[in-house]
């Protein structure tokens, strides 16, 4: 998944040395639940538990916005983002923004 | 006889469309939803069982002064809604306030299920344990546009895994 880049929701990298930052890097995406996992899930909902085309989605959504913070930090010389966090927030009746932050750094 | 042959025959409808379907939902979602917890408590018991150790905290350092070979973030994620039952009776908790109890054995199954995932996904890479652990949930759909009984909420996990030097 990091492609080589240490990721770490840590201040630092553990048993590592950080000698350059670079601020704030992110990455973001927009998913639009489609209408047939919407009616899925509305059945699953009879007996409740996993829903797992939602489970599915925003798993892909996620890595999307890694992948993209990623590659925000290796446009900048970086090869460790420390300090990283995840947010999630509904951003219309039918979709999710999955957003990922961290500072990208240098580790030896 | 006929006025109450008709009032059985206009009852019909609502007994196959209102009251069967959620009478459905108390039976089969309590069976699945008993029947998952069950599963995962046994795993979680094999796995403490099985001396694995691996401690998972929110502590920003590790346990061990010893030196670190590699780490990794780790995170699991899950999307689980209660069943038109639950939400039925949440919904009449939220005309009179209180405990809404039908919520809390999806929302503490959610929970339980992305920490026992993230930990058995790093035991299997290899990790001696998991440090920094967030657990975030959020709400990913509505049962409806008019108000907000929430009928699907996503649970998500993440922390840094360790592995110690062996030299």
């Amino acid at each position: 998944m990091s492609q080589g880049m240490h990721l770490s929701n840590t201040e630092t990298v553990p048993g590592k040395l950080i000698t350059a930052s670079y601020g704030l890097v992110q990455g973001s995406t927009v998913r639009a639940k489609n209408v047939f996992k919407d009616i899925g899930a509305g059945f699953k909902n009879m007996v409740g538990g996993e829903l797992k085309a939602y489970t599915e989605l925003l798993q892909e959504a996620r890595n999307e916005a890694l992948q993209r913070m990623m590659m925000d930090a290796q446009a900048r010389g970086a090869n460790a983002i420390v300090n990283v966090r995840f947010a999630t927030s509904a951003v219309s009746g039918g979709a999710a923004e999955l957003f990922a932050y961290g500072t990208a750094v240098t580790v030896q | 006889m006929e006025v109450l042959f008709i009032i059985l025959l206009n009852l019909i409808p609502v007994f196959l469309f209102v009251v069967l379907p959620f009478f459905l939902s108390w039976v089969f979602g309590n069976w699945h939803q008993g029947r998952i917890i069950n599963r995962l408590a046994a795993e979680e018991m094999a796995l403490n069982n099985s001396g694995a150790g691996h401690p998972v905290s929110n502590l920003s350092k590790p346990s061990q002064a010893t030196e670190i070979e590699v780490s990794m973030l780790v995170m699991s994620s899950i999307s689980v809604g209660p069943s038109w039952w639950q939400m039925m009776l949440g919904g009449w908790k939220n005309f009179f306030g209180g405990r809404i109890e039908s919520y809390d054995k999806m929302h503490g199954y959610g929970r339980r299920k992305v920490l026992h995932d993230m930990r058995v996904q790093s035991l299997q890479q290899g990790f001696d344990e998991i440090i920094n652990v967030r657990v975030e949930t959020s709400m990913v759909t509505k049962k409806s546009q008019r108000d907000d009984k929430t009928a699907g909420y996503e649970f998500i996990a993440y922390g840094t895994a360790i592995k110690y030097s062996r030299s």
